[in-house]
This record gives structure tokens, C-alpha cells and sequence, in this order.
């Protein structure tokens, strides 16, 4: 037995791993600010175009349900390489935090918005027919009144898909995305730092579970069900 | 004023065509309370949410204050719309807006007012419904009827001339009912407020309305002023939907009696008047009360009672010429 058994932390770098800490809140705060604006149009859009509903458009709706499934069934890390070309045209470069972000996005977009198409759903259709009876238009019943009354259920798609973003974000440190993925891929599984490897998974656990008790925090401010 | 010129409505459900509506013709003038009634699946919520083009019908004209609302462009519906209010069974009130915002709601789509005078209108309304210390409360935290209430008071505030009510009352106990009812017709008298309500209760048209229309299967069967409906049926439907809510006999082989009978129908002053005793004196005939109702109609009395006449001298045309003086309506049953 020697002495670094008893001290397993002893060569970790901590402000390494406080830095990575920080790239990946960066991370996930970065894409879930462009996922939610573009995943929510999106879903409103779904469920809009859906069977029964205001706009219903059997063909948009089929084509938009393709393209999320599309994305939905690729797996993350397959999508993380398909996108390098596209991520390096859009912004320049595919590594480090501003690299992870566009497929994060993408892969998390097509997921949220429908999340939102469900919870959208779940509306007492009554409360459609009711606004349209008082002459909203479209666009009045939806920021009027479906968005307000979905507004607890959107906090918890959206926490949803933030816990979900912590994972696809370190699962793109496999491209050199950085973050706590990085770190447990450099360290912990290619120089068998098993240390390395343990606190990022607890760092990624803290995180996780701070979203959800926040996140759950903030739909019970909001509901009044 | 609205006439409904003959409309029909179907669905299409797995590719068969289902009748809603078919070929309803109706008139409801300014300022009545018009009910609708019919038994569940008569098409009472296709046809009332076709005036205001929630449903729009296959056929037909409907025209409000002349002009056929179902040729009018989208803004124009939409104008048409704020100016007709609705309310529903289960209320739909949005559940993340508190009273007060749920009322306001209607006023801001107008987008005509000031916040204040929307402030003003909203506490207006809270006080016309009796909710003034609901303002910041959510629909949650209410009962059923003061959902109802706040339901209303959002269908008002833009001054409709037209209530549309979908079973306004089905979902609430029958003392809510009466007070949501009596809420109802003071609305309706104070604004002038023409009300179209549908039920399957017959309660609820005695209770307020003016006049009556009965649908069964899509089709109109009978309607006219709610007395005559309610006291003479003339469809099968009716009678079945009257009998519910007050069962008189049709027959004296139903009571299990023999002798003449007869049905005396009494509508207003004369449902509180010795009359059946000063007949009886007059033409020395005992009348036996079998069976009977004494009521409202609104706010007509009435009284709907079967007799068997007693005695050597019960003959059927005098006492129905007797009766017919006093006003009062006598009909022998057959036996
Ligand atoms: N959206 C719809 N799609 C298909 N069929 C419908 C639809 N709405 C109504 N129907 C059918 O049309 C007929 C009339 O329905 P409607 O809702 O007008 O009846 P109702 O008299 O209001 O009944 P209830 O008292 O149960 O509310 C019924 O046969 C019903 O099944
Ligand atoms: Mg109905």
C-alpha cells in the first residue's frame, strides 16, 4: 500500500477541474438560451399544425415531425461528428466551448420542441374555443393564452432539457468540446486517472441535481392548478 | 335579433358523414331568454356554437341585426365575436390567470381601452358577479359556481347584446344553479341582454327562459313560449323531457283509476283562485286530486293538476265549458 491509496485526490488539479466546472455551466446556459429560442417557436409550430388544432397542416406537420425524429433517433455522439463541417462554417472552429455549442443545440432543439408540442397538448382544448369566442386572433390566443397557461409546464420541459444538455455537453468533450467531459477524457480515461474520472461524475451529479430541485422550485412557484 | 335560416351541419367521423344540425330554422328576438333543449347528442352545442361560428354550418344563413354573419371577412368575425359572449359547462378560464386577469383578458384582445379603464371594467364586473374580494385569486382556489361567475363576468365585458350559454349550469349542484340562473335573468333585464342558453334540463328553461325550441337528433320538433311548451307538449321527445321534471298522468290507466278525468291547466292569477271549489259548488260535482303541480314558469304562476270528477251530475262537456270560463284549460284523459 502506498501513501496516494489513502490520499486518492492528491494530484488532482482542482482549479483544472473549477475551470472545466465553468466551461460546462457555459456549455449548457449557452445552448439552452439558442435551444429554448428556437425550440419553442418550433413546438408552438407542432402543435399548431397538429391534427385537430388551429393551423392543422397534415404536411407541414409530417415533414416537421420527420425532421425531429430524424434528429431525435440519431445518437448524440454520431450527431456530434456529422455536425463538425457545419459547426466550423457556422462559426469558425469545432472545438472548445463555442465549438460544443451549435450541435448542442441542434441535438437538443428538436427535443425540447416536443417537449413543448406535449405539454401544449395537455390545454384544455375549452380554453382555445373560449379565447376564439372572444375574438382572439391566433397569435393573441397563443401569447394570451396558451403560453401563460403552459408557462409551469415550459419551466419543466425546460429544466428537462438543461439536465439533458449536461450529459450531451460532456459527452461532446469526445470532439474536443471541453468542459467536465473533456477533463474525464483526457485524464481520467486516456492517462487512467480514475480520481479525475470520479469527481467529474460527482461535479455532473451536483449539477444535475441542482437543475432538478431548482427547476422543480420554479414550476411550484408558478403553477396554480 | 337573429334568424336562422335553415342550417345544417355534419361531421365526418372515420370517413362517415354524421349529421349534427340538419335544416334548423329559428327566430330569437332582442331581449328574450331563448332556450334550447334536447337530450345529449340532439346537436344542442353544434347549433348554439354556430352563432358564433365556432362551428360553422354546411348550409344555411344566419343572420344577426340583419347581416349574415357567415359571410362576414375574419376581421369582421372577430369584431362580431367580441361583441357576443359566451360561457361554458367547465368554465375554461385560464388556470395561470388570476380572476381579475381572466376578465381582462376579452379587454385587452378589444385593444381599445386605457389600464385604467380596463381596471375600472374589471372591478365593475367583479361587483355585477358579487366576486369584489376575488380580484387576485386564482380559478383554483374558487368553487364552482364562482368559476361560472367569473366566466360570466369575462363574457360581458365587452357589452355583448348576445350571451351564448353551453350548459352553463350542468356542472354545478342545483342551489348554485338557482343562483347562477337568477344571475342570468338580472343580467338580462338590466342590459337588455338577448340570451341563448342550451340544457337538457327543463328546469332551467322554467326558470328563465321566454321561449323554447326542442332538438332531437339534429332536427327541430317543437318550440314555441315556454308555457305552452311545458304544459302541452306536442312531441314525444318534449313530453319525455317535461315528465322528468314534472310527471303528471296521461291516462287513468296509468293511476290505476277509472271515471272521468280530466287535466285543468291554470297559467297566472288564476293558479291562486278557489276555482275548482266554486265549479264544484256550482255544478254539485266532487273533484278528487289524483296527481299534480303547482309552480313557476319564470315568473308566472301555474298549476298543472289531474281531477276525477264525482257524482251523477259529472258530465264531461259542462265541466269543460265551466272551466273554460274561468280561463283555465280542462282536457278529458282517456281512461
Ligand atoms: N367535433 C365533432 N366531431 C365529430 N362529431 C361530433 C363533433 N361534435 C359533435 N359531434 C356529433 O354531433 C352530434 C351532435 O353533437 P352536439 O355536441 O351538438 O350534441 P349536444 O346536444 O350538445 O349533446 P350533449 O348534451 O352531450 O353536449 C353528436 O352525434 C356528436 O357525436
Ligand atoms: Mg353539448
Amino acid at each position: 500500500m502506498n501513501a496516494s491509496t489513502f490520499n486518492l485526490f492528491a494530484s488532482l488539479d482542482w482549479s483544472d477541474i473549477g475551470m472545466a466546472t465553468l466551461e460546462t455551466l457555459t456549455m449548457v446556459g449557452g445552448s439552452l438560451l439558442f435551444t429554448v429560442l428556437l425550440g419553442l417557436p418550433l413546438g408552438v409550430v407542432l402543435f399548431l399544425t397538429g391534427p385537430r388544432q388551429p393551423l392543422e397542416h397534415a404536411r407541414l406537420y409530417a415533414a416537421l415531425s420527420l425532421l425531429v425524429n430524424l434528429i431525435r433517433s440519431t445518437p448524440f455522439v454520431i450527431l456530434l461528428i456529422i455536425l463538425i463541417p457545419v459547426t466550423v462554417t457556422l462559426i469558425g472552429t469545432s472545438i472548445g466551448v463555442p465549438g460544443a455549442i451549435p450541435p448542442l443545440v441542434i441535438g437538443a432543439t428538436p427535443f425540447f420542441a416536443r417537449l413543448v408540442e406535449n405539454v401544449l397538448r395537455e390545454v384544455d382544448r375549452g380554453i382555445i374555443e373560449a379565447s376564439q369566442a372572444m375574438g382572439a386572433t391566433l397569435p393573441q390566443i397563443v401569447f394570451g393564452a396558451l403560453l401563460p397557461e403552459t408557462f409551469p409546464g415550459l419551466l419543466a420541459a425546460i429544466t428537462v432539457t438543461a439536465i439533458t444538455l449536461v450529459s450531451y455537453a460532456a459527452m461532446s468533450g469526445v470532439i474536443g468540446g471541453g468542459g467536465l467531459g473533456d477533463l474525464a477524457i483526457r485524464f481520467g480515461y486516456q492517462r487512467f486517472q480514475s480520481d479525475v474520472m470520479f469527481v467529474t461524475v460527482a461535479v455532473l451529479l451536483l449539477l444535475v441535481q441542482a437543475l432538478q430541485v431548482f427547476g422543480d422550485r420554479l414550476v411550484q412557484r408558478f403553477s396554480h392548478k | 335579433m337573429i334568424e336562422i335560416d335553415n342550417i345544417s351541419k355534419h361531421y365526418v367521423v372515420d370517413g362517415v358523414a354524421i349529421p349534427a344540425i340538419s335544416g334548423i330554422s329559428l327566430r330569437v328576438e332582442a331581449g328574450e331568454v331563448f332556450g334550447i333543449i334536447g337530450v345529449s347528442g340532439a346537436g344542442k352545442s353544434t347549433l348554439v356554437r354556430t352563432l358564433n361560428l365556432l362551428e360553422r354550418p354546411d348550409s344555411g344563413r344566419i343572420r344577426v341585426d340583419g347581416s349574415d354573419i357567415t359571410t362576414l371577412s375574419k376581421d369582421q368575425l372577430l369584431r362580431y365575436r367580441r361583441k357576443t359572449g359566451m360561457i361554458f359547462q367547465h368554465f375554461n378560464l385560464i388556470s395561470a390567470k388570476t380572476v381579475g386577469e381572466n376578465i381582462r383578458f376579452p379587454l385587452k384582445l378589444a385593444g381599445e381601452y386605457t389600464r385604467a379603464e380596463m381596471d375600472r371594467r374589471v372591478d365593475e364586473l367583479l361587483d355585477l358577479v358579487e366576486l369584489g374580494g376575488h380580484r387576485d385569486k386564482y380559478p383554483a382556489q374558487l368553487s364552482g359556481g364562482q368559476k361560472q361567475r367569473v366566466g360570466i363576468a369575462r363574457a360581458l365585458a365587452n357589452h355583448p347584446k348576445l350571451l351564448l350559454c353551453d350548459e352553463a349550469t350542468s356542472a354545478l349542484d342545483p342551489q348554485t344553479t338557482q343562483s347562477i340562473l337568477s344571475l342570468l335573468l338580472d343580467i338580462n333585464r338590466r342590459f337588455g341582454l338577448t340570451i341563448v342558453l342550451i340544457t337538457h334540463e327543463m328546469d332551467v328553461i322554467r326558470r328563465i327562459c321566454d321561449r323554447v325550441a326542442v332538438l332531437d337528433r339534429g332536427v327541430l320538433v317543437e318550440e314555441g313560449v315556454v308555457a305552452d311548451v311545458l304544459l302541452h307538449p306536442q312531441h314525444e321527445i318534449t313530453r319525455a323531457l317535461v315528465q322528468e321534471s314534472c310527471p303528471s298522468a296521461t291516462t287513468g290507466q296509468r293511476l290505476g283509476l277509472s271515471g272521468p278525468l280530466f287535466r285543468l291547466t291554470f297559467l297566472g292569477a288564476v293558479t291562486y283562485q278557489p276555482i275548482l271549489q266554486s265549479i264544484s259548488a256550482a255544478l254539485d260535482v266532487g273533484f278528487n286530486i289524483v296527481e299534480g303541480v303547482v309552480g313557476r314558469i319564470k315568473e308566472t304562476p301555474y298549476g298543472q293538476i289531474t281531477v276525477q270528477a264525482l257524482g251523477d251530475a259529472a258530465d264531461p262537456a259542462r265541466i269543460a265549458a265551466a272551466f273554460g270560463e274561468h280561463a283555465v284549460r280542462c282536457e278529458a284523459l282517456p281512461s
